[in-house]
């Protein structure tokens, strides 16, 4: 046990202070008023007394306190922190970093000996969090998920108490640190919070560095972009590649979906060098789809892992974009116009044929509001920007559309979406047959003009009565139309949900209206152009516009995939999952019957099934499962159910578990950032190779805990009031020998 | 008897042959609501305008008008009737007023001509009842300048019609101009003879205001088929161009 004695003040509040010496202050200059007249020595000698006597009196307001002491020594800690990131599993030159902390470790014992010797030695493990842990097993394990030193250093702060000093730190660790130290340390060195973490730990901090720098690794370090876009307008992501070798290289960087590659660049990078470049793409459909950027493999890289990046991205759609082009005006264009501009989710851009080569309007240019066709904007640059081009009673062959009928057919084939609606410019009569929008159409052409002009009834087929754009409209009461286009059947794939009551072609009922998915596209063909007494014929026979207004709308939502119009929904929950982790999928099927089974298989990139379920659905049609344990990777879940009519439903969605987390991308050992840890911390720092715990900086003061202590202040005693009375008196005794008084 | 609307489908069914031709163009008919007195040059005027529109646009019209009774379901055949007499118009009975209401509200376009060109109140006074019927609380407004109709195909200023008129009166419903009113007999002013002279002289401009009100004519059936078409985005700049809007 020590005892001590230390002097204090434990002054009166400021109030009362500043009263008193303003007090003091007026005394002293009212005595310096009363002595003017009186000799310099004898003035001098008078108002330093009572200048010592004011100054006495505020020093004894001020309380001055003896305060003794028992104190009993305190042993000083010692934290040896290790970091158990996954980066540290990495072998560089021959055993991992891990292990190399092992053999430390095992090689300072004696060092160690001595340290336990003076301080009571702390073992900590940390990767995203910081825990407690016996020093024989310290470098047990390295299978952490993230690397965050600062958070480390802030919880052994938090946990320091007078009680519980703390005398140093040594920091064992690749420095890969991959949350908020991540890139810190370089030109605008350490960030204010790791600079209050340092200070708050109250002792030196020493780092010892693992991991070797050096070596070839090219990597695709961060890509900056939305986890969802809208469909067709352009996504920009930004992506952040850097390079670590001793030449410069020139490498690809491709974007790619489910191995189309989406937008390509090449990045020239030297040693050392990080460059963020800019990619973009237009999603042309909805839905989720898994997006991978990547760089090649270089010869001799440290690691392989971080060469490429995968992202979930949400495609959903803000307005449907349509085109509608007009061969002609007419009452089907004006109702049909009406009806696509009375829809609130549609942006309507519209080309209609006023004047053809043919007609004289017998007036300049100038005094016409007709517009150019700008044909070469729309069929070439901006068609992919369109969910859907519309074609009513529209003759390609005067305007040069014929050069882009490939394109066209090659967007449809692509994801978007084509109505060709009849009239005597339209299908066989315009033309079509023969050329390559043939190939995407729902029915088969002739050559010639295939209209026909007569009354008849539009019968729904059996598809039609269920298929999504036909099932909740009532096409009995419907007026008859007056034409039809003869077409030589439904192409591949195709099907008729209205047919003409009696004109057949090979032995079934001609189409009148068909749809036909193509590739990753669709089309639809309404061989008539009189559908419009639908809207106002029927409204003369006292009916609504609603069977026409959802024919258009209804046509146009599954021509574009609207997922309200699938008949069956799969969806995997947002964010993600990590490997080993269960996923959940959701499946929802529309008019199955209850207790129908859906089948559920799950396939990587190379097409292999990795998963296999049946997914029972309940009364609502709808079905949850869980992917017990998956494995890293991108992947696609496709289910498939059959329906009651023997036709086989699917629906797709893409799924991705992340692989490589960040310490297994960013595994660069960062000796630079603890270096300026250990520098801003008072500590030194040394790579683990020639690391000698017997060296580090360590804070030697003693430190003590307080067993108990009294006070003595000297208000209580008698001598400091005696030496106040002492001045007056002899203040008082001088003013009367020298006749003041 | 048989019920309207059988009697409808049968019409239909003798106006058409029940099986096919091959490829006959579908044209714009245009149909007449009835008058007090006969309509005069009426058809001569219908029959020039929808050349002049073929000949200059690619609009197809029928050349024959069809007279229809705005009592019968028929009224519903084209979405498009036109009410030009010399004198007043037969005021519509109550079942013939809610049939041209649905028709108006359900999207069909109305325009009534004055034939006498404001020199028989006749027509404004029946055709003001009229619409009152059809259409109670609604009032005929001045169709602006503005208005698309004045841009449908041909950008049009200045006077219209025999006797020169440059206010046009309209009634809009859901946004879209349903009933036009001319009082400058916009049909005597384009009407030809059989031998091909004109009928009328057209006060004060002559020819240029004749050329005028075909080209008004011709922006009415472009309106008609094409609603707000030319009110769209990508048509403004050239539009405002030639008009020296803009630069």
């Amino acid at each position: 046990m020590i005892r001590d004695s230390v002097f204090i003040l434990d002054p009166l509040p400021a109030g009362v202070l500043a009263l008193a010496a303003l007090v003091l202050a007026g005394a002293l200059v009212l005595t310096r008023r009363g002595l003017a007249r009186t000799s310099p020595g004898r003035r001098l000698v008078l108002l330093g007394l009572r200048v010592l006597a004011c100054a006495w009196l505020f020093f004894l307001l001020l309380q001055p306190t003896w305060l003794q002491r028992r104190l009993s020594p305190l042993r000083g800690r010692l934290a040896i922190v290790v970091d158990e990131s996954e980066s540290m599993s990495l072998a560089d030159g021959g055993s991992s970093r891990r292990e190399r902390v092992r053999r430390l470790l095992d090689a300072q014992a004696a060092a160690l000996s001595d340290l336990q010797r003076r301080f009571d030695l702390e073992g900590y493990r940390f990767s995203d969090r910081l825990s407690p842990a016996p020093l024989e097993d310290l470098a047990r394990a390295a299978n952490g998920p993230a690397t965050d030193i600062l958070s480390a250093l802030q919880q052994l702060a938090a946990a320091r108490t007078a009680e519980r000093p703390l005398s140093g730190v040594v920091l064992i660790s690749d420095g890969a640190d991959n949350a908020r130290l991540f890139g810190a340390a370089g030109r605008e060195g350490l960030p204010p919070a790791a600079r209050d973490a340092l200070e708050a730990l109250g002792a030196p901090l020493n780092a010892i560095g693992v991991g070797e720098g050096g070596g070839v690794d090219l990597s695709v370090q961060r890509v900056t972009a939305d986890d969802f876009a809208f469909v067709r307008n352009a996504v920009r992501l930004e992506v952040e590649v850097s390079y670590a070798g001793p030449e410069p290289v020139e490498v690809p960087l491709i974007l790619s979906d489910a191995g189309q590659t989406l937008a390509a660049t090449r990045v020239v990078l030297s040693g050392g060098e990080s460059r963020r470049v800019t990619l973009s793409f237009l999603p042309d459909q909805v839905g989720d789809r898994v997006l991978d950027v990547s760089v090649p493999v270089l010869p001799g890289e440290r690691t392989t892992a971080n060469n490429r990046r995968r992202w979930l991205l949400k495609v959903i759609r803000d307005k449907l974009r349509v085109l509608h082009v007009v061969g002609r005006p007419s009452w089907d264009v004006r109702f049909l116009r009406e009806a696509l501009r009375q829809n609130p989710n549609l942006d309507l851009i519209s080309f209609y044929i006023l004047r053809t080569p043919q007609d004289a309007p017998g007036v300049s240019e100038d005094e016409l509001s007709l517009i150019p066709f700008p044909v070469d904007k729309l069929f070439d640059e901006e068609l992919r920007g369109f969910d859907a081009v519309i074609f009513q009673n529209f003759d390609y062959r005067p305007y040069q559309v014929g050069f882009f009928l490939d394109g066209i057919a090659r967007y449809v084939e692509e994801g978007g979406a084509l109505w060709m609606i009849g009239g005597e410019q339209s299908f066989g009569a315009g033309g079509y047959a023969r050329t390559p929008l043939a190939n995407v159409l729902p029915v088969r052409l002739g050559d010639g003009d295939d209209r026909e002009v007569q009354e008849f009834s539009a019968q729904p087929t059996a598809a039609g009565m269920t298929h999504p754009i036909g099932e909740r409209i009532d096409w009995r009461e419907l007026p008859p139309l007056g034409s039809f286009h003869r077409a030589r059947g439904l192409a591949p794939g195709a099907v008729a949900l209205l047919a003409h009551p009696f004109e057949t072609v090979d032995g079934a009922a001609a189409p009148l209206l068909a749809v036909r998915s193509v590739g990753r596209g669709r089309s639809a063909a309404l061989l008539t152009d009189s559908v419009w007494r639908w809207r106002f014929w029927h409204a003369g026979r006292g009916g609504s516009a609603e069977p026409y207004t959802r024919l258009v709308d209804e046509v146009l939502r599954w021509l574009t995939r609207d997922p309200k119009m699938e008949p069956l929904e799969l969806e995997a929950e947002r964010g993600g999952s990590r490997p080993g982790e269960p996923l959940r999928l959701s499946l929802r099927a529309r008019g199955a019957p209850a207790n129908a089974r859906a089948r559920l298989e799950i396939q990587d990139a190379a097409g292999a099934t990795v998963h296999a379920a049946e997914i029972a659905l309940d009364e609502s049609g709808r079905g949850e499962m869980a992917w017990p344990a998956p494995a890293g990777g991108a992947f696609r879940a496709r289910a498939t159910l059959a329906a009651p009519d023997g036709a086989v439903q699917t629906a797709e969605t893409a799924l991705i578990v992340e692989e490589e987390g960040p310490e297994r991308s960013r595994p660069e050992p960062r000796p630079d950032l603890l270096r300026a840890l250990a520098a801003r911390g008072g500590g030194v720092f040394e790579d683990i190779e020639r690391a000698d715990l017997a060296a580090v900086a360590l804070r030697d003061e003693p430190a003590f805990r307080v067993e108990d202590a009294t006070r003595a202040l000297w208000l209580e005693q008698f001598w400091p009031a005696g030496l106040l009375g002492a001045l007056w008196f002899a203040e008082w005794w001088l003013r009367r020998r020298w006749g003041f008084a | 008897m048989m019920r309207p609307v059988m009697r409808f489908w049968a019409m239909v069914l003798i106006a058409v042959p029940l099986f096919g031709r091959a490829a006959e163009p579908e044209r714009l008919v245009l149909q007449r609501l009835p008058c007090v007195r006969d309509a005069g040059a009426l058809d001569h005027g219908m029959r020039q305008w929808a050349w002049e529109a073929m000949k200059r646009t690619s609009l197809l019209v029928s050349m024959e008008t069809a007279a229809v009774d705005p009592e019968r379901p028929e009224l519903f055949l084209s979405p498009f009737a036109i009410w030009a007499c010399r004198g007043a118009v037969t005021l519509p009975s109550e079942a013939a007023a809610a049939n041209l209401r649905r028709f108006l509200v359900m999207g069909g376009f109305l325009l009534a001509d004055d034939e006498s060109a404001g020199d028989d109140p006749a027509f404004e006074e029946s055709l003001r009842q009229a619409l009152d019927r059809i259409l109670p609380g609604r009032a005929l407004e001045p169709v602006s300048p503005d208005h698309v109709l004045f841009r449908s195909f041909f950008l049009l200023r200045g006077t219209f019609g025999r006797r020169a008129a440059r206010q046009l009166f309209g009634i809009e419903l859901n946004g879209r101009l349903s009933v036009l009113v001319s009082r400058a007999d916009l049909l005597g002013a384009v009407a030809r003879d059989h031998f091909g002279n004109w009928e009328a002289i057209c006060e004060p401009d002559g020819e240029d205001q004749r050329e005028r009100t075909f080209r008004l004519l011709v922006n009415i059936l472009q309106y008609a088929t094409c609603l707000d078409y030319k009110d769209d985005r990508v048509h403004l700049p050239f539009i405002l161009r030639r008009r020296k809007v803009l630069p």
